[in-house]
């Protein structure tokens, strides 16, 4: 009985390391051929330079890049938080209001469906070539998950719940915050994972038409020269940042399972 | 002579029974595609007394039970608890449910004070009989868990505790036992008898189980299939308070038989 399991345990820890290690060797074996085909082929560096050409060119372009990195993010960040909060708060002025619903879901819905990137130029149109253009298209672009996914987690309450609510005579208003809200949490928080890479999306597509700064203007700039070893050191760095914002909110999501009790 | 006897025998109905189903019809979506689901319920509970609804599933104990919550309106009769009639939900009625519905973010002891912070009432004068009701069902030692960290029979004993930290004068139990297993049901009945013995509320209790009503109840009401009409009313005869050992007795068996023979006697 005891020997089985200790048996268990030990074929078990085998296969749990090596799931942790496969993406890391997925990746590693990747950039490996990569590496000894574009050499054995001497392919041309301006078109797919090696993995170790890029690293070279973020050290030597460190500086430039990490500087680059700020004007992005913060607009992005910036973008994010207020799609966030102004997202938010008009899902649960539709849930507490039928009639704001009724007049606004539908339109948010059908705007929903429109390519978004589409109006990028109009945001610079509107809000001029400094970061303002930018920040309010990084809003646009993302609030829309935060408004759908919220409206659908705040309707979807357990119903007997909110007979319980009704036979306590709660409000309206104390049904929505105490009880339909914190229900709804983890369809905001999937929602902001949605949201915070839409936002990175709308600021790079801005750099690209008009700014002078950030990473996907450096994108642009690289491109220009035909440095694509730059090229893909942004691309790489915008995929730090993306990441490290991901992780905030995993992290978030995470502290929310505790709170629900389902992680100890 | 005819017309003063049935107004008396109204004046006292009236004054002796606390809950009170008026010839209650419930009509759900009006029109082409209706559902009847109860009609002409006739359904009277005395005060402190413990009534019982048997009957097979859909035939309306639910809706008949958020009638009488004020949770749905009948479109015929009326509803009358305390002697006032039931136009919306009020705070002198509890209720549970099948499922717990306790919020999974809150612990045991801020899952019983729920109720007081809809009702705004003084946290402080409640923590206590908070604490108090939970040691009654024994899980002093889980204050501090959240409804994850429970067993089922331990959700639906907070939130027994739940309905009755506010003391309501009438609790409306919906199947409050059915989705637990045999042997933490019967754990759960004695649980409840015993906590009727110090609360004396008014109580309706949906179940299906024969058992589970005869135990419980002072009294059991046996719905036909939809649209629901009471067709028996049986007293049962046992003192309170109850001890589980009682269903291996005869005298408890038979009552059961009869309901069983009365509620298959339908199909
Ligand atoms: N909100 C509702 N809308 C429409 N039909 C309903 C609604 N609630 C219950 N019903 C119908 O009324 C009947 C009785 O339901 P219910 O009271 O839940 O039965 P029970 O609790 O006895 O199983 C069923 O046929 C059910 O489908
Ligand atoms: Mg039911």
């Amino acid at each position: 009985m005891n020997l089985s399991i200790i048996s268990q345990a030990r074929r078990s820890s085998f296969p749990t390391l090596l799931f942790s290690l496969l993406p890391v060797l997925l990746f590693g074996t990747v950039l490996s051929f990569w590496e000894f085909v574009v050499w054995y082929t001497d392919y041309p560096k301006s078109i797919l330079p090696r993995p170790s050409a890029i690293a070279l060119a973020i050290f030597d372009n460190w500086d430039l890049l990490t500087s680059n990195i700020i004007p992005t993010a913060s607009v992005a960040l910036g973008g994010f938080l207020i799609a966030t909060l102004v997202g938010l708060t008009l899902s649960l002025l539709m849930a507490y209001s039928t009639w704001t619903k009724d007049a606004l879901y539908p339109n948010i819905v059908g705007f929903q469906i429109v390519p978004k990137i589409a109006w990028a130029p109009l945001f610079v149109l509107w809000l001029g070539i400094e970061f303002q253009s930018r920040l309010g298209f990084a809003v646009f672009i993302s609030i829309f998950p935060i408004i759908i996914s919220m409206t659908a987690g705040l309707k979807n309450t357990d119903p007997t719940l909110i007979r319980l609510c009704d036979s306590l005579t709660a409000t309206k208003l104390q049904t929505l915050f105490l009880v339909r809200f914190p229900f709804a949490l983890p369809y905001l928080i999937s929602a902001m994972k949605m949201s915070i890479t839409l936002a990175m999306i709308g600021v790079i597509v801005g750099e690209f038409i008009t700014s002078q700064e950030g990473l996907g203007f450096l994108i642009l700039v690289a491109f220009g020269k035909l440095e694509t070893d730059l090229m893909l050191a942004s691309v790489l760095f915008l995929c730090a940042v993306g990441l490290f914002f991901y992780s905030i909110i995993a992290f978030a999501s995470y502290r929310l399972e505790i709170w629900f009790g389902n992680k100890k | 002579m005819c017309d003063g006897l049935s107004m008396l025998d109204q004046a006292t109905s009236r004054s002796d029974a606390y809950v009170h189903a008026d010839g209650v019809q419930k009509i759900f979506n009006p029109g082409p595609k209706q559902t009847l689901a109860v009609d002409g319920i006739d359904c009277r509970v005395k005060e402190g007394e413990f009534v019982s609804l048997l009957g097979p599933s859909g035939c309306g104990k639910s809706t008949l039970l958020m009638m009488i919550a004020g949770l749905e309106t009948p479109t015929k009769g009326g509803v009358f608890v305390g002697g006032a009639p039931m136009q919306k939900p009020r705070e002198d009625i509890g209720l549970m449910f099948q499922d717990s519905t306790l919020l999974p973010w809150k612990s045991s002891i801020e899952n019983v004070m729920f109720p007081i912070r809809i009702l705004r009432r003084d946290r402080k004068e409640y923590e206590e009989k908070a604490k108090e009701l939970l040691k009654r069902v024994g899980l002093d030692q889980f204050l501090d868990k959240k409804p994850a960290q429970l067993s089922g029979g331990m959700r639906q004993r907070v939130a027994i505790c739940r309905a009755l930290i506010y003391d309501p004068d009438v609790l409306l139990m919906d199947e409050p036992f059915s989705a637990l297993d045999a042997i933490t049901r019967d754990e759960m009945n004695q649980v409840l008898m015993n906590l009727w013995q110090d609360f004396k509320k008014t109580g309706l209790f949906v179940t299906h189980s024969i058992r589970e009503a005869v135990f419980l109840s002072d009294r059991v009401l046996v719905m036909s299939a939809r649209p629901g009409t009471i067709i028996e009313d049986l007293e049962v005869p046992f003192p309170r308070p109850r001890d589980f050992s009682l269903v291996e007795t005869p005298e408890f068996n038979e009552i059961c038989g009869y309901l069983r023979g009365k509620i298959d006697a339908q199909h």
